[in-house]
């Protein structure tokens, strides 16, 4: 567990929105303490969108409600780790000072857009919640804005939806709703977890697009998290590989789908099917993830890994540069200065 | 919303008429003889027979039916088989009483049983949260008649503090409406923790944190009132429960309401207070159930009624 990741310092700092460096997150339930986040290092710069990609589970949701401070404590708990906003880190902060944070410098939209919505407060109420808290606008100025909002996202009447109650809204519409929250008051960076999921694909399209238009209207950086690897060839500049865990491989979009290292990355870009392929069945990845907690030392994918090794039961493998701006976690590959990989130094 | 509370009470009336029916049979068919009642057992057998004609006792039970809707249609609940004075006017005596005496015990129970509830599932696991929802469940088990009675025995006999019984004024009124509540708001406090508790587990109360809202206005704001939506149909219901309760405990404070009447009524087959009581009872847990609906509809924009 004392892995260590050093790649951040290469970086400027100054073109980095958000720097999360070596997180870690344990939840404690009554006998035992179960991490399921290990080592998590991750940048995003300004304008960009960074893919946080991984199966149900790998701990992708929890990393991002993290950066939003969501995620309560007891039960969890951050033995390691720092998230870093502005030259602070958020962990620091207490609930105060990140209520000030949340909605107004990162905002957050879920992936349940019929539940994430107060059933008894009308649409434009909601908007303008955020607006009286951050902006302290009137009355009168907080509806032109919810309403230039709801307009923003495409909503169609938006003056008659203002007044609507949520449950008078398809899931399409609710998620353009909960997008027109998270961006009332501009925020650097949108968080968007699984946006997309719940809604059907033509829904899915339009809502990706909306997203992709109103990123740069705003300029926001987004962490888009998602297991749909074709959302992210879409979406994203750069993408981050989640598994059990861990970041296990971290680069930009066309070097990770051109050039995939990881041998996790590897069996999921191998399970996308293909136009044109033959019939036949899809690879798939044997095995199955390891429940959080199962393994204490070594590689997390190594059950499962076709090029598994003899260290990869002993030792944890560093998250290195094995090339410019693509990052791995896997023994196979040594540092980009030729670096002997050990994560023990 | 008018025609919805019209339509509501239009659809009071063959409720009504189903009770009526089933109060009339219930006290014409149970054994016991009016007659013998209101003369005595000591009249021979043709003033018998002259009375039971005279008092309608010979007709048919549907025409015995038809003439007693058509009186209670008029206010007229007939009279007392007893004490031969008119049921309209008693009720409309004992009325208040017990109006009072529900009232003020519903409105401290369901106060008292919000306030508590939601302190408990703020602070939840907290040692406040375990004594009180402890001292809850004692509160719903120990049957009411029986509080009233060990309360009366300390409070009134031991230290004087208070009446024993009969009304006179707040300090009469004390310990029963206590008593009376007492279970009312042990089961509005649960039932307020456990649907706050799970309102705060809902998506939207993230989504309201993510807001960068407040805990205060997070519970308050967002949480609270999808929570009372199902505490609302509970406390109603509970009402009509705590008018059943009125029965035992106006007995037990000698508390002259309409509780103590309907038990005179029974122990003595006073047919007329019984029937007019349960039909009385009946028209209350409607009009509750349709206060209760109301509220939701205020409460709940998923339910505004067409």
């Amino acid at each position: 567990m004392e892995t260590k990741t050093k790649f951040m310092k290469d970086i400027a700092p100054q073109k980095n929105v958000l720097e999360i460096k070596n997180l870690s997150l344990e939840f404690k339930n009554e006998d035992r303490i179960v991490r399921v986040v290990n080592d998590v290092s991750l940048y995003i710069r300004k304008g960009e969108t960074l893919g946080l990609v991984g199966e149900s589970g790998c701990g992708k949701s929890v990393t991002s409600m993290s950066i939003m401070r969501l995620i309560d404590s007891p039960p969890g708990n951050y033995p390691a780790g720092e998230i870093i906003y502005r030259g602070e880190d958020l962990l620091k902060k207490t609930e105060n000072q990140m209520a000030k944070i949340r909605g107004n410098d990162i905002s957050m939209i879920f992936q349940e857009p019929m539940t994430s919505l107060n059933p008894v407060i009308t649409i434009g109420a909601q908007i303008e919640e955020s607006l009286f808290i951050h902006r302290k606008l009137t009355k009168q100025e907080a509806k032109i804005k919810a309403v230039d909002m709801l307009e923003k996202v495409r909503i169609p009447r938006a003056e008659e939806i203002y007044k609507a109650y949520p449950h008078e809204l398809s899931g399409g519409m609710r998620q353009r709703v909960m997008i027109a929250i998270a961006l009332a008051c501009s925020p650097n960076i949108l968080i968007a977890d699984e946006p997309t999921t719940a809604l059907d694909v033509t829904i899915q399209a339009q809502i990706l697009e909306l997203m992709g238009k109103l990123k740069d209207e705003i300029d926001t950086s987004i962490l888009f998290i998602t297991h749909d690897l074709g959302v992210v060839a879409e979406m994203c500049d750069r993408v981050a590989v989640m598994y059990s865990g861990e970041i296990v491989e971290q680069a930009d979009v066309y070097e990770l789908y051109k050039n995939p290292k990881h041998p996790y990355t590897r069996g999921l870009l191998k399970s996308i099917p293909k136009i044109g392929q033959t019939r036949g069945i899809l690879p798939s990845i044997p095995g199955q993830v390891p429940l959080p907690g199962t393994f204490t030392h070594g590689c997390k994918f190594r059950d499962r890994c076709e090029e598994v090794m003899e260290i990869c039961h002993r030792e944890d493998p560093g998250f290195l540069e094995i090339e410019q701006e693509h990052y791995c976690r896997c023994f196979l590959y040594t540092t980009i200065d030729g670096k002997e990989v050990s994560s023990h130094e | 919303m008018a025609t919805y509370i019209a339509r509501r009470l239009l659809q009071m009336i063959p409720i009504l008429l189903i009770v009526s029916i089933l109060a009339f049979l219930f006290v014409h068919l149970t054994p016991g003889d009016p007659i013998r009642i209101m003369y005595g057992v000591e009249i021979d057998q043709d003033t018998y027979q002259q009375l039971r004609e005279r008092e309608g006792f010979n007709d048919p039970l549907p025409v015995q039916y038809a003439r007693y809707m058509g009186n209670v249609l008029r206010g007229d609940f007939g009279v007392s088989y007893r004490t031969r004075a008119n049921v309209s006017q008693e009720i409309g005596r004992r009325f208040i009483n017990t109006f009072v005496l529900a009232s003020v015990s519903m409105i401290w129970a369901t106060l008292a049983g919000l306030v508590v509830g939601i302190i408990s599932a703020v602070k939840r696991n907290s040692l406040l949260d375990r004594v009180v929802m402890t001292l809850s469940v004692a509160s719903i088990s120990i049957p009411s008649f029986w509080l009233g009675l060990l309360l009366m025995q300390v409070l009134a006999v031991r230290l004087g503090w208070l009446p024993t019984s009969g009304i006179g004024g707040i300090r009469h009124l004390i310990m029963p409406a206590f008593v009376l509540g007492a279970t009312v708001a042990a089961i509005v406090a649960r039932f307020t923790r456990s649907s706050l508790l799970e309102t705060l587990g809902e998506d939207y109360i993230r989504t309201a944190r993510a807001k960068g809202q407040i805990r205060r206005n997070v519970i308050f704001k967002h949480a609270l009132r999808n929570a009372l939506i199902p505490v609302v149909t509970m406390t109603g219901l509970q009402f009509g429960f705590l008018i059943g309760g009125a029965i035992a405990i106006e007995t037990v404070f000698s508390w002259p309401g309409l509780g103590s009447y309907l038990i005179d009524g029974i122990i003595n087959r006073d047919y007329p207070v019984v029937q007019a009581l349960i039909m009385l009872f009946s028209l209350q847990f409607l009009g509750v159930n349709l206060l209760v609906d109301l509220t939701y509809a205020y409460l709940n924009p998923q339910i505004r009624y067409s």
